[in-house]
């Protein structure tokens, strides 16, 4: 006999909440989406999300369109659109916890001492996401809520360079990349229930911070996610003074664009000032 | 159902199930693709009166989204590939089988097409007989080409072009498309190469079919097709395209032969500009060379 399609009571009861972290890389979106995950109430993927975002993509992308097009699909879909959804959901909880709707991964929380029966929710993070994946994230999942980190851009582009894949970019296309999410965030605070975190913020003041997040997050009070973000350093700024604290290491950090050329810095001017402008920066050098 | 014809059903479906639990077919997916207005639905149609091929009803476009979210690591760098790979948690078979089953279901129906299986079986079809589906989009790019070769191992492209200056004509007449700009639909034919080279990367099966050779010598056409798909000969395919006008030829008559309808009438640019001849020209011009096609007011 062939296999029944997916039984949406099959997937784990806190799988309809998800949070998205969402920022350019190098922004602290890693140690903001592990932060969440160190709250009793929730648990993070363990990395990227990029065939999630893609799965949502692709379910979104008839929403965004018109409707006669978004009728064409459904009507052309022979299989039950609740099933389609299902099908949808538990593709993107597999591909983010693993096999079998994460189970396999609860029984490894569990046999750590966690209390799974306790999750009220599950992060993953993606380094940007458009419409489609909101749309598509925001169907399936529908009490989904996005939290977007930015960074300042100078501390952000200057930490590209100097980073995994990133470091083959040019400077100016990393530019770009940091300035492309602004559009991003409005996306999500046009079409999604989105909080806007500052890096700066998580790093020197983690408790305040995160215990916004949480709130809206509908979690109770608790000190694991900040503890995680005081004792661990992001992504960002791991090339610190391993004997000071996150915060000192931050505040003591030399200026990012004290290497940058003046053709490097007239184009982070002509790419950056704007979106600069928006989050609240300054620019040293305009 | 009969109690016997039920356990009858039951005992096939066993027989059909593979390792992934989809139907043993599932992998040879035969894929009609071409511009709308090409004849992607009437060959579709004939290809689905063939009895190894189980047909669908309607166009894809979910499937292709689908195919094109998981193809789309596959069209990156291999730091990318590797990337999605490693952040992906679940065993990559099993997302594999999650997203064939996706688009098989979005064809044929839940439960991996079940109540679909059912009605063959009912109405006298030996489903063990049956060595491939079809569905059919209007076209692709290599996200969703990389991700159907990727997706069925046995995936047999089938490509279906049609003149451009009769696609482009058709489809400034026809439904939804006739609200797009002429140059709209030339570039949407032009479109066809970049599709025929999207499936060649990923398929070294792609059977190429002109729409000129299913109106005009259709049984020599599915002959050689069925050699190409590794289907055994059938003559339904061929008189289903000779005798039934489907959805896109609906301005052909009751009764009127196909191939005389399009035989007789004018030629399709008559009534062009000499402003919309440049713009096909020049959107089109390559494309027209290429699929072999002559512009005569070129």
């Amino acid at each position: 006999m062939t296999s029944p399609s997916p039984d949406p009571a099959a997937l784990p009861h806190f799988t309809d909440n998800l949070v998205c972290v969402v920022g350019v890389g190098r922004s602290g979106t890693t140690v903001l989406k592990n932060a969440l995950g160190a709250h009793p109430q929730l648990i993070a993927a363990r990395f990227e999300a990029p065939l999630e975002r893609a799965l949502a993509s692709s379910y979104g992308r008839h929403l965004t369109e018109s409707p006669e097009f978004s009728e064409y699909v459904r009507s052309t879909t022979v299989a039950s659109w609740s099933n389609v959804r299902t099908s949808f959901r538990r593709l993107i909880v597999d591909a983010a916890l693993g096999n079998d709707a994460g189970r396999e991964r609860l029984k490894v929380e569990q046999a750590s001492g966690r209390d799974v029966d306790n999750l009220a929710g599950w992060v993953i993070k993606v380094g940007g996401i458009w419409r489609p994946s909101i749309a598509g994230f925001v169907d399936l999942f529908p009490s989904f809520k996005a939290i977007y980190v930015h960074r300042n851009g100078m501390d952000v582009v200057e930490s590209r360079r100097h980073f995994g894949t990133f470091a083959d970019q040019a400077f100016e296309k990393s530019c770009r990349k940091w300035a492309s999410g602004l559009k991003v965030m409005r996306q999500l605070e046009r079409h999604a229930d989105v909080q806007v975190v500052r890096h700066e913020d998580l790093v020197t003041e983690p408790e305040p911070t995160i215990a916004t997040v949480t709130d809206r997050l509908g979690l109770r009070p608790d000190p694991g996610p900040a503890d995680h973000l005081r004792q661990r350093s992001p992504n960002s700024t791991q090339d610190g003074d391993g004997d000071l604290s996150v915060a000192d290491n931050f505040a003591n950090r030399p200026l990012a664009h004290t290497g940058w050329s003046d053709d490097e810095k007239q184009t982070f001017l002509d790419v950056c000032s704007r979106a600069m402008d928006v989050y609240g920066y300054d620019i040293p050098f305009a | 159902m009969t109690t016997t014809s039920q356990a009858d059903f039951e005992t096939t479906l066993a027989s059909l199930s593979g390792p992934d639990g989809l139907p043993v077919f599932t992998n040879d997916l035969v894929l009609v693709v071409g511009v709308g207005r090409s004849g992607t639905t009437a060959l579709k149609l004939a290809l689905g009166t063939h009895p190894q091929l189980l047909g669908t009803d309607h166009e894809a476009p979910l499937q292709r989204a689908i195919a094109s979210a998981f193809g789309k690591h596959l069209t990156g760098t291999e730091d990318f590939q590797r990337f999605v790979r490693r952040a992906t948690v679940a065993d990559w078979e099993n997302v594999e089988t999650s997203f064939r089953r996706l688009i098989l279901e979005a064809s044929i129906g839940d439960d991996a097409g079940l109540e679909r299986l059912r009605d063959e079986h009912t109405a006298g079809t030996d489903l063990r007989n049956i060595r491939g589906w079809l569905a059919k989009i209007g076209g692709l790019q290599r996200p969703a080409a990389a991700g159907f070769g990727a997706l069925f191992s046995g995936l047999k492209p089938v490509f279906i072009h049609r003149n451009g200056i009769d696609t482009v004509q058709s489809r400034t007449r026809f439904g939804n498309f006739a609200a797009d700009t002429f140059e709209a639909h030339c570039a949407k034919w032009a479109l066809n190469v970049r599709f025929k080279r999207a499936l060649e990367e990923n398929s070294e099966a792609v059977v190429t079919v002109r729409h000129e050779d299913l109106l005009t010598q259709p049984a020599e056409l599915f002959t050689r097709v069925f050699t190409e798909l590794g289907l055994d000969h059938s003559s339904a395919p061929a008189e289903h395209a000779t005798n039934t006008a489907s959805h896109p030829t609906h301005e052909v008559a009751e009764g009127e032969s196909i191939a005389k309808h399009f035989e007789g009438r004018d030629a399709a640019h008559e009534s062009w500009t000499d402003e919309q001849k440049r713009i096909f020209t020049n959107t089109c011009g390559k494309a027209m060379r290429e699929l072999g096609y002559d512009i005569p007011f070129a």
